[in-house]
């Protein structure tokens, strides 16, 4: 734990703050005030990223800090994406997501820039990290939801928005081809750096595990025609809980050392 | 409305039929998910390469055959499946990956070379020395830290390795980071040359049904590098699959519900 007192510390620290204070906002029901601030909050995370980009001279993607100022940067951007086409609301919770993954980046990771060793000077790179970043934040929203659902049961949509189950399956229909196009990116860009598309390895295969829950909701919402929309639902907070340990555990321990391991 | 159905009596019946046929398809389905999705954790608890020996064991090839069966009988037997074209890509793309990556596997290749007496390493490295040519490939034993010899049909002479290194950030004793490792190759058969490509990492030279990656290197007086060779057979079916399972999920998901909704926008306005 360590506290960044560096401009680009300072920019995290204040997206943090907006979004944190929105949520408060949202939880007293000042919701005008509450998008203002996170709006702000954006703003303030897009500049830490804009930042970090000018500063490394590279896409900042490489490591856990700068993937998660990315995703800071990203969740208010979903938010607005689906309440403006899915009709799915619950802002709120995103506010607080938000704020949650900006505090590793704020206080648990290093900062140091690295130079981009061989196997990460692809062009594939941005594509591979970009997509697995844009499908984690629309299935973290998701995530909400069919957790609410899981635990609370569905409920009627209200206000031109859509119920539990169905604002789940949109959202996860919107970020499952990111998921598919991160996993085939992934493999496609491991052929031609390590020589197969596919190594066995930790992360490789939590991230299948985490593709397969979600083609396995898709499936058992099939086969149950929406009639037991719980287990549905655990389906989909299973592949979430897999997108967690690829994306944090697989780093960070030591005991999952493997191809990935430069992305700590 | 006509009902094209064959079976004229208790077309009902049939239906019912079909329908349970699907059902257990799609149970069967679920449950080769979560087989997979279970041993593939614990493939991430017991690192790589154990991972890679249970997922290519005899009984895993049950598995993945069952798998391919499974696909092929959902695709037959649930019209949903082949009418719509999203779902009709990502199935027949998985199926094509999991064909493929059997086919090239070290047991698809022992199966080439018993079936159609193609003999090729399937996974292998070469330690080439700087100006000297060799064949011999070194294949690392599964099941333990040997491994045994075989040869190419053809000759890779390594012409040079240069290594590039990004200027020092002036802090004593950091060794400078390694930006690049480049390998000059030539590929020559019966004395004579056929191809040459200067490889490194994310830029493999392919020839001969092999792809040559940089995977290794001297760190002090650049007078070695380390290839993985690795064979081609089954890839273009995976990268086949890839394609369409890729496809197959922005269609499905992304362009017909997008698609119909501007449909049913024009058609409410007209």
């Amino acid at each position: 734990m360590a506290i960044k007192a560096t401009m680009q510390g300072l920019l995290i620290y204040a997206a943090m703050a907006a979004y944190l204070l929105a949520f408060l906002a949202c939880a007293v029901r000042w919701r005008r005030p509450g998008l203002a601030l996170y709006a702000l909050g954006f703003l303030a995370a897009a500049a830490a990223v804009a930042y970090r980009w000018q500063h490394v001279g590279h896409v900042p993607l490489q490591n856990l800090f700068e993937v998660m100022c990315f995703l800071g940067m990203l969740m208010p951007l979903v938010s607005l994406l689906c309440r403006r086409f899915l009709g799915v609301g619950g802002e709120a919770a995103d506010m607080l997501i938000a704020a949650a993954v900006l505090f590793p980046a704020g206080f648990v990771f290093k900062a140091d820039p690295q130079m981009l060793p061989p196997a990460l000077q692809s062009r594939l790179f941005v594509p591979h990290v970009a997509s697995y970043m844009a499908a984690y934040a629309i299935l973290a929203k998701a995530t909400v939801q069919a957790a609410a659902l899981l635990l609370k049961g569905d409920r009627p949509g209200r206000g031109g928005l859509v119920g539990r189950e169905q604002a789940a399956y949109r959202m996860i229909c919107l970020g499952f081809p990111l998921l598919t196009l991160g996993l085939v990116l992934g493999a496609w860009w491991g052929k031609l750096a390590w020589g197969d598309y596919w190594n066995w390895d930790p992360k490789e295969l939590w991230s299948l595990a985490s593709w397969l829950a979600y083609a396995a909701y898709f499936h058992h919402r099939a086969v149950s025609a929406g009639g037991r929309p719980r287990l549905s639902a655990a389906f989909a907070v299973a592949g979430a809980a897999g997108i967690l340990i690829t994306l944090l555990w697989v780093n960070l321990s030591r005991l999952f050392a493997g191809l990935h391991a430069y992305a700590t | 409305m006509t009902c094209n159905f064959p079976a004229r009596r208790a077309p009902g019946m049939m239906r019912a039929r079909m329908a349970t046929a699907r059902r257990m398809l799609l149970w069967s389905a679920l449950t080769g998910m979560l087989l997979v999705t279970a041993l593939s954790i614990a493939g991430a608890f017991t690192g790589s390469r154990l991972a890679g020996l249970l997922f290519n064991s005899p009984p895993l090839a049950v598995v993945w055959t069952a798998l391919i069966l499974l696909l092929i009988a959902a695709l037959l037997e649930v019209p949903a499946l082949v009418r719509r074209g999203g779902l009709l890509a990502m199935h027949a793309g998985v199926l094509f990956v999991i064909a493929g990556a059997m086919w090239g596997s070290h047991a698809g290749h022992r199966l080439q070379a018993a079936l159609l007496g193609i003999d090729k390493v399937a996974d292998g490295q070469m330690f080439l020395w700087a100006g000297r040519m060799d064949d011999e490939i070194l294949v690392d034993s599964p099941y333990s830290d040997l491994g045994w010899v075989q040869r190419l049909p053809f000759a890779v002479k390594l012409e040079r390795v240069t290594l590039e290194h990004y200027p020092r950030d002036g802090s004593p004793g950091a060794g400078a980071t390694l930006r690049a490792c480049k390998s000059a190759v030539v590929i020559l058969k019966d004395g004579r040359e056929q191809a040459r490509k200067v490889i490194q990492v994310n830029d493999p030279l392919h020839w001969g049904g092999y792809h040559f990656h940089q995977i290794g290197h001297d760190e002090v007086g650049q007078s070695f590098a380390i290839l993985r060779v690795k064979s081609d057979s089954g890839l273009y079916a995976v990268y086949i699959g890839f394609v369409l399972v890729c496809a197959g999920a922005v269609w499905q998901f992304w362009l017909r519900p997008v698609l119909s909704r501007v449909r049913k926008g024009a058609g409410g306005r007209a």
